[in-house]
């Protein structure tokens, strides 16, 4: 096998063959990129770790189609620091793989191409899958804006992912790890889900990676197992958790007893102030809400104590609760409306973010006891 | 300024403000039983030669009009409670190192309460008011080790102060034995070398010590030489509280070892109700009858003071074990990583915790509730049915031991 590519479309497709591949090593060949060169001119890069798979294909100048496999991570790191131009890839006995560029010259050692897994089909073999298209940056967004509640304790499988709801014209992404809760909801003429689907956290930051990549449209589209984005080049699968996320909206409190509106970026600075000086571990910050004003309080034993005061409008009755001061500012930093809303129950009960006059977006974070 | 705060034979004395017919009186606070030891001596008793940790047999043998009282634990502890909540209103920074005793930082609070003399006289009467008559004795220094020296010298209800630059000094004259890890046997190697009091140890060079010693002999240059670098530290994590038995007749079976488990659990649970903690960590000890010696532990996703759920955890442990063909001769529950109930360090609350389970702080409740009476009314009062007939106080069957390591 043969082919002579471009050095910066072929670094673009091992950089996300490199994110995709296992490096962790169960098994050694997940760790490499399948490179298939075709007659018609094109050359398919693919990469798994058996749950998020990926294969983009590059036009390249194929001399003798093939396919060989070589470990994804130095393969990236040549070529990575290759100057522009092209690079020329040839298969040699034993699965070696050599590199050309220009007046350097590199053997990888590869691995038998046969022991590359197969990938979902993503056309869906005999019951076609139909590929619904949906704006890349309306999917990005709803990823970006809950993908930091994820759990990642991986004792809590069904809390590693996103849950994904569309009825075909919203869609709705929602996360939590316990602690927190993000929900966000916009039109997305997406393809319809009987039921919600869970997107590994893993899966769903690839996505985010090829729609970084993508301007327009990707088509979603759902199989047996796995869901597929294909967009230009690239199809990515990412297969599904047979688990069930908790009935979320029971925790989303339907009341609340006090509110206090708020300037977001006043908040949002005043808790990165707090959070320097609040305990390392906990980062616990006391919220105190009194009429006209809320004080913001760190105090670690081992630093010292921080104080500040923001004028609010507010009437109520005082509260005084804790709270993680990094859940919160996790929430404001995806929040872009001036001004968020508060809302209260008691001083251990969640409190809800929203954005005032802004898009259907809500975090809860739960107090901690102080 | 440290301060090293100790209550005056704090058991004996508590008997004696419950009843003041006692006062003047030597007494004796421990186990009566064959095997019973002494926990506590007043002042009285300790004339005759009785101590704590004595053998009450022979501390009865020793002062037969002395009276002898069976400790009551609950007593104490609501006693203690009382006095570190005295501690914290001097100093933030109180630790505790047993029920009766703590190490207070002082540092920087001359402003609030004068020189640390008149702080320490303040201390101490808002002590002996708060607990309706309770003495203590204080030491202080700037050195932690001096400070629990100085406490222990004008016993009882005395105060000794260590000047700032009179360590040395203060140091010199003491026997060996002061210091903190010479024990007999040190004592021994140290006198034939010529080492009666601390100033003796000062001849010698740094390594000569080091070299006779070892790691053990560093540390003693560095106390003889007045250096401590310890800090007086709050957050000292608790050790645990356990309960386990060692049985007269071997048990064997799932359902038999599960039944003591019970018991054993609802004896922690109790004991972290009374003292306000809860534990994260449970732990379970079985030692079989050819003396294998097994322990299990489990952390708790939320820490708790229910017995029903340290059991429940203990169980899962114990079908962990290879229960064939054995039997065992021990068993026991502990629970460790305890934290203070409304005063340990903030904790994360669970957004899901009402999904997961419904809500019910009726168990708290009941908890409290089956431990007050169980305080009140002794442990036959109230207790699981499963956990069998030998689960009540005084029905024989076993020896008990309980460990609070909550210091």
């Amino acid at each position: 096998m043969e082919f002579e590519i471009d050095q910066s479309r072929f670094l673009a497709a091992l950089s996300l063959a490199q994110t995709v591949a296992d490096k962790r090593g169960t098994m050694p060949v997940l760790a490499n990129v399948l490179l298939r060169a075709n007659a018609d001119g094109s050359v398919v890069c693919s990469a798994t770790d058996m749950m998020t798979s990926l294969t983009e294909t590059v036009s390249a100048e194929v001399k003798t189609p093939g396919s060989l496999t070589v470990g994804v991570k130095h393969l990236h790191g040549v070529v990575r620091t290759l100057s522009s131009g092209n690079v020329r890839v040839k298969g040699l006995d034993n699965h070696w793989v050599q590199l050309n560029a220009g007046r350097s010259e590199f053997k990888l050692m590869g691995m038998p191409e046969s022991d590359f897994p197969e990938l979902p089909d993503a056309s869906g073999g005999k019951s076609k899958l139909e590929y619904v298209e949906v704006p890349a940056h309306a999917l990005s967004d709803l990823i970006a804006k809950t993908h930091f509640s994820v759990s990642t304790d991986e004792a809590r499988v069904n809390l590693n992912g996103v849950l994904f709801e569309c009825d075909g014209e919203k869609g709705t992404m929602v996360s939590t790890d316990g602690h927190r809760l993000t929900k966000f909801e916009l039109d997305l003429p997406g393809p319809k889900l009987d039921k919600g689907i869970i997107i590994p956290r893993k899966g769903m930051l690839e996505i985010r990676r090829v729609l970084d990549r993508v301007s327009g449209e990707v088509g979603l589209a759902m199989g047996d197992q796995h869901l597929f984005v294909k967009a230009d080049d690239m199809v990515l699968s990412v297969k599904l958790n047979n688990v069930t996320f908790p009935p979320y909206k029971a925790v989303i409190p339907a009341a609340f007893q006090r509110f206090a509106l708020l300037g977001r970026d006043d908040l949002l600075h005043s808790l990165r102030r707090a959070e320097v000086m609040a305990p390392e571990k906990t980062a616990t910050v006391r919220l105190s809400l009194n009429p006209g004003k809320l004080e913001l309080t760190s105090d670690n034993p081992d630093l010292g104590v921080a104080h500040q005061e923001l004028p609010i409008d507010y009437d109520g009755e005082e509260l005084t609760a804790g709270f993680n001061a990094r859940y919160l500012i996790e929430v404001l930093d995806v929040i872009d409306t001036q001004e968020v809303r508060l809302e209260f129950q008691g001083e251990l009960d969640p409190c809800v973010v929203k954005p005032v006059d802004g898009p259907d977006f809500l975090g809860v974070v739960m107090p901690m006891r102080i | 300024m440290i301060f090293h705060v100790d209550m005056d034979a704090f058991y004996a004395s508590v008997e004696v403000r419950e009843d003041p017919s006692l006062r003047g009186k030597p007494v004796l606070v421990g186990g009566d039983g064959r095997r019973g030891v002494v926990c506590a001596a007043s002042y009285e008793a300790r004339v005759f030669g009785c101590r704590s940790a004595q053998p009450m047999a022979v501390a009865v043998r020793r002062c037969p009009q002395a009276i002898v009282l069976r400790p009551r634990f609950e007593l104490y502890e609501e006693a203690s409670n009382r006095v570190f909540e005295v501690f914290d209103r001097y100093s933030p920074l109180v630790e505790g190192l047993s029920i009766d005793e703590a190490f207070l930082d002082m540092s920087g609070s001359e402003k609030l309460f004068g020189p640390a003399r008149v702080a320490a006289e303040a201390l101490r009467k808002d002590v002996f008011e708060t607990t309706g008559g309770l003495t203590c004795s204080v030491g202080i220094s700037r050195i932690k080790f001096i400070s629990k020296i100085a406490s222990a010298m004008n016993k009882p209800d005395g105060l000794t102060e260590v000047a700032a630059g009179s360590e040395l000094e203060f140091l010199g004259p003491l026997p060996i034995g002061k210091l903190w890890g010479v024990g007999p046997k040190t004592r021994e190697r140290l006198a034939e070398i010529g080492v009666e009091v601390v100033g003796d140890l000062r001849r010698f060079g740094k390594e000569d010590f080091v070299r006779r010693f070892g790691e053990h002999g560093a540390h003693l240059y560095a106390l003889a030489h007045a250096r401590d670098p310890r800090r007086v530290e709050t957050g000292r994590e608790r050790k645990g509280i356990s309960h386990e038995d060692t049985y007269h007749q071997d048990v064997a079976g799932t359902t038999s070892l599960r039944a003591k488990l019970l018991s054993q659990a609802t004896r922690v649970a109790d004991r972290l109700v009374r003292k306000d903690l809860l534990g994260r960590t449970v732990k379970l000890k079985i030692r079989d009858t050819d003396f294998k010696t097994e322990s299990r532990q489990c952390t708790l996703p939320e820490p708790t003071n229910r017995a029903t759920v340290i059991y429940e955890a203990a169980c899962q442990l114990l079908e962990s074990v290879d229960l064939e063909r054995r039997r065992f001769r021990l068993t026991g529950v502990g629970v460790t990583q305890l934290e203070g109930r409304g005063s340990g360090p903030p904790r994360q609350l669970d957004l899901l915790a009402s999904l997961e389970k419904p809500k019910d702080d009726k168990g708290d409740q009941l908890q409290a509730v089956l431990t007050a009476v169980r305080g009140r009314f002794g442990h036959e009062a109230l207790f699981p049915a499963a956990a069998g007939r030998d689960a009540r106080a005084g029905a024989s069957g076993a020896t008990s031991k309980t460990r609070d390591d909550d210091g």
